[in-house]
């Protein structure tokens, strides 16, 4: 029961480094390409709130939604949003990281108004069935 | 009256204090301490280095998550993607048509594959780029720079 504790405790010590590193990662990689005139538009993760009825086995118990959203620089209409959503949703590498570091939903938020995307994300990368 | 020296009184209670606490049999307690300090140190180090970790309660849930956990994520192509791969892939869909090679059975064959993978990967930047190459060099496209 000890060694069962301290290994969960271990764990979500390493799954929080996981999560910011993945989190400072992308919000890297945008602060350059904007710098650099690639992008039109600064995006910027965190992690929010997310949407409980997404749930799966990694979820986490708080905090499960991994939010992009456009700042500064030319607004994104909705269907760029959309498209941002989906270039995201089919890398299957960064899914299946974002699903085992206990995230279930993808939100892309814009800049201005109230225009937002939310996905499942359990529903692009098949969980198997692991034994109990 | 008596008259008190105050100095023969506080060594006498000093000796008094002495033999009482030898009396109860009173330890040092500084030695004590840190004899605690040096077995909470080796409990420390055992459980860093020496304990077995990681005994997964669900080895193949921890397999699963150690696999998702070893591949690099490319965060350059995914913004480079958000923002080029419609303008490349509306590009590469007209020029890699397989219709545009219709008399020329070799080449439709080529183009026609080419195009399967260009509507496959149309929201991976690079994956098209490494396309767009592989239809220069094989179809012989020129591509508008």
């Amino acid at each position: 029961m000890f060694s069962n504790t301290w290994n969960t405790i271990i764990e979500w010590f390493s799954d929080r480094s996981h999560r910011n590193n993945l989190v400072r990662g992308f919000n890297d990689s945008a602060r350059c390409a904007f710098v650099d005139g690639i992008a039109p538009t600064l995006l910027k993760a965190s992690i929010s709130k997310g949407e409980s009825s997404f749930k799966h086995q990694f979820s986490d118990w708080l905090n499960t939604g991994f939010r992009i959203q456009a700042f500064t620089g030319r607004t994104l209409s909705k269907n760029e949003l959309v498209f941002i959503g989906q270039v995201i949703l089919d890398d299957k590498i960064l899914v299946r990281r974002l699903i085992v570091l206990g995230w279930d939903t993808l939100e892309i938020h814009g800049d201005a108004g109230i225009f937002g995307c939310r996905w499942q994300l359990k529903d692009y990368i098949p969980l198997p069935k692991f034994n109990q | 009256m008596i008259n008190i020296n105050n100095s023969m009184m506080q060594d006498s209670a000093k000796i008094a204090n002495n033999a009482f606490d030898q009396g109860l049999g009173i330890v040092d307690t500084k030695n004590v301490w840190m004899w605690l300090a040096i077995a909470e140190l080796i409990v420390i180090w055992y459980i860093l280095f020496i304990h077995p970790k990681r005994i997964p309660k669900h080895n193949s849930k921890a397999k699963f998550k150690k696999e998702s956990l070893e591949n690099e994520i490319d965060f350059g192509n995914i913004i480079l993607s958000s923002f080029k791969a419609t303008q490349l892939y509306n590009e590469l869909k007209v020029t890699c048509h397989p219709d545009r090679f219709a008399t020329d059975e070799a080449k439709s064959t080529i183009a026609n594959s080419l195009f399967q993978e260009i509507n496959k990967n149309s929201t991976n930047y690079k994956k098209m780029i490494e396309l767009k190459e592989d239809a220069k060099r094989t179809l012989n496209i020129n591509f508008k720079t």
